[in-house]
């Protein structure tokens, strides 16, 4: 038999009222939050790692320069882009000069009105289709996550069923079946884009719902809508900010293919993509101009918003190493 | 002892492990809180304090036995008023409160749910939680990356408070706080016992936390409870081995020499649970009986309010096995 060893000590010997114990007592957070900063104090940290990236910078640069010349430019630049323009025969196709400064096209439609009006039809479809994409691939994503069980095995086989189908082969049949129109096109390239975002989010849920700030919340009653809204997607806005920026770049380049291929906005209308589509059987006749403004300005919106989320990715670390 | 708040019955929890084998989390535990009581539950890690405490809490469903409140049961889907009485402190202060809101958030959020306050009195309580808990209202604007450890701690206690809980479940509520900090949050559990007359389940490792704050200790091994009974019988008249060994484990101040742990090995798998009682392969006076035979939790001598589960709690072994 083993002697009685269940004497302790007092509680004061191991819990001493240690003096300085008292910095720990109210009065000094409010000088300590006044210097962490709130969120102004994640923003900052985000934007210096952020603008720590020289190319993104210029990436910024290109896209705002972008959406002034689509959406402002017209009003400076102004060339007739109304149906049926062609005035005459030395207009169409007419290189470049001091009144076309990138020529003309087979219709006699100025190149660089034509860049204008293509690429705020490419810019507005690429963005409301990212958005929409985002928005339900998100919420998606996260009920899917939170759910779990049988509603997440269901919600990720729609994802598993979609996403193994080729998305241009899938883009194409929907467009040829139907009649193409800005909106059908938002529809189809949202369409493609909210897998991605969709399996993300699930990902980031399945940790986040486990976190202890969201058994405490279920624990005093809040539901499950609430969790998911409040504290599971406000604390992946860095996955889903990334991941939106990158949609973006995807969508003006599945548009573009779109439009290469013939399913795009209407006459008169036109995008980026299909530019380049209309232009493509000229250019062999030596009407580069047709064919190059078009292609750079794709190359130059989509990789500029690849960098802008790469950026962003490491600003996000960042912010969650510091968490 | 009067009537009890909570009681748990029997309640066994397991889990089935990826290769199939049966984790038996907690085994067969039987529990009495009574209202306004700090109870102290110690055991090493894995051996199931967590798991009790979120089968009360509604977090994990039992796979047998019961949870009552108040005589009735509690399952893991449970009235909006019985989730409410029942509340957790977690842990870890970092983890358990939502970066991205502020104090102010964290704490209306749920009386916005329940409507507990009249709208536009929600400001007023929110500062009076503040109060309770020993933060200046100014504090309500920060975000949670803004405050220590132990402030934190002290949000998360204001925000179970919120919901106007009988019960608080506080797993391991300082472990991962510095120890002059430790201190001040057991001293603002004592002041809401007396203030609030909440009823407390305090999980811990740490003896001498447990010692300082609970009216009733409850040692828990591989997912029973071995020994159990009010503070002072507990603590000095020690009648199980693992909790001698505890004891006598515990670093002191003035230590002049190191204590040779009286326990041999590691605790086993929870998946290879021994036969009888499952502390004899590391036990210092395991007879035949202990391999053979499971003892249940029984009175020590003639005190009414302490139990051990060793066929040697009162010394000798028993003459011969109670049990047919």
């Amino acid at each position: 038999m083993i002697p009685l060893t269940g004497d302790l000590p007092d509680k004061e010997a191991i819990l001493p009222d240690v003096p300085g114990m008292g910095a720990e007592l109210p009065g000094v957070e409010v000088t300590e939050a006044g210097e962490a900063g709130g969120i102004g104090g994640l923003g900052r940290v985000i934007w210096r790692v952020f603008s720590e990236n020289k190319l993104a910078l210029v990436s910024i640069g290109v896209i705002v320069f972008m959406l002034l010349f689509c959406f402002v430019g017209p009003h400076f630049y102004v060339t007739p882009q109304a149906n049926f323009v062609v005035t005459s025969v030395g207009q169409v196709l007419a290189p470049p000069s001091s009144q076309h400064l990138l020529g003309t096209d087979p219709n006699g439609y100025d190149t660089v009105g034509r860049l204008m009006v293509g690429g705020a039809t490419a810019l507005e479809i690429a963005l409301l289709a990212a958005g929409i994409a985002t928005i339900f691939g998100v919420f998606f994503g996260a009920i899917s996550g939170y759910a779990g069980g049988a509603v997440d095995a269901v919600m990720m086989r729609i994802v598993d069923t979609v996403l193994s189908v080729p998305t241009l082969f899938l883009l194409i049949v929907i467009a040829a079946i139907l009649h193409t129109s800005f909106w059908l096109i938002v529809f189809i390239v949202a369409l493609a884009a909210w897998l991605v975002p969709a399996r993300l989010i699930r990902g980031e849920t399945l940790t986040l719902r486990t976190r202890e700030y969201v058994q405490a919340v279920r624990a005093m009653g809040g539901g499950g809508s609430r969790i998911v809204a409040r504290h599971i997607i406000p604390n992946a806005v860095g996955t889903i900010i990334v991941n939106a920026t990158f949609q973006i770049a995807d969508a003006i380049g599945l548009l573009a293919a779109l439009g290469f291929l013939g399913f795009g906005v209407p006459a008169p209308g036109t995008s980026w993509g299909q530019m380049l589509s209309d232009g493509i059987s000229y250019a062999q006749e030596g009407a580069w101009w047709l064919i190059y403004p078009a292609g750079i300005c794709i190359i130059l919106v989509t990789v500029s918003f690849n960098y802008i989320g790469d950026a962003l990715r490491d600003a996000f670390e960042v912010r969650l190493q510091r968490r | 002892m009067s009537e009890a708040l909570i009681e748990v019955d029997d309640l066994s929890v397991s889990f089935r492990s990826e290769h199939g084998h049966l984790l038996r989390a907690v085994d067969d535990v039987t529990l009495r809180i009574t209202e306004g009581e700090v109870l102290g539950l110690v055991g090493e890690s894995g051996c199931g304090k967590t798991t009790i405490a979120k089968c009360i809490a509604g977090q994990v469903a039992p796979t047998s036995g019961v949870v009552r409140f108040e005589g009735r049961e509690l399952r893991t889907k449970r009235a909006a008023q019985d989730r409410r009485a029942i509340q957790m402190v977690f842990q870890d202060p970092y983890s358990s409160l939502n970066p991205r809101m502020t104090v102010r958030h964290v704490l209306s959020e749920l009386l916005r749910v329940h409507r507990l306050v009249p709208r536009a009195d929600i400001e007023a309580r929110c500062s009076e939680l503040m109060a309770l808990v020993g933060l200046p209202p100014g504090a309500l604007d920060g975000l949670p990356s803004q405050f220590s450890g132990g402030q934190r701690q002290r949000i998360a206690i204001a925000r179970a408070l919120t919901v106007e809980p009988r019960v608080i479940i506080a797993d391991e509520p300082v472990s991962a706080l510095d120890v002059s900090v430790q201190a001040t949050i057991l001293q603002l559990f004592e002041d809401l016992r007396s203030r609030l007359g909440l009823t407390v389940v305090f999980i811990s490792h740490n003896l001498a936390v447990v010692r300082h704050l609970s009216d009733r200790v409850a040692v828990m091994y591989l997912g029973r409870i071995v020994e159990q009974g009010d503070r002072e019988s507990v603590f000095t008249d020690p009648r199980h081995p693992y909790t001698r060994a505890l004891l006598a484990s515990a670093p002191r101040l003035h230590q002049v020499e190191l204590v040779r742990p009286t326990v041999k090995g590691e605790p086993p798998s929870p998946i290879d649970i021994p036969t009888g009682c499952s502390f004899h392969p590391r036990c210092p006076l395991a007879g035949e009986i202990c391999i053979r035979d499971r003892p249940r939790l029984e009175q020590v001598g003639a005190n009414a309010e302490h139990f051990a589960a060793c066929h040697f709690r009162d010394g000798t072994p028993p003459p011969a096995p109670e049990e047919p």
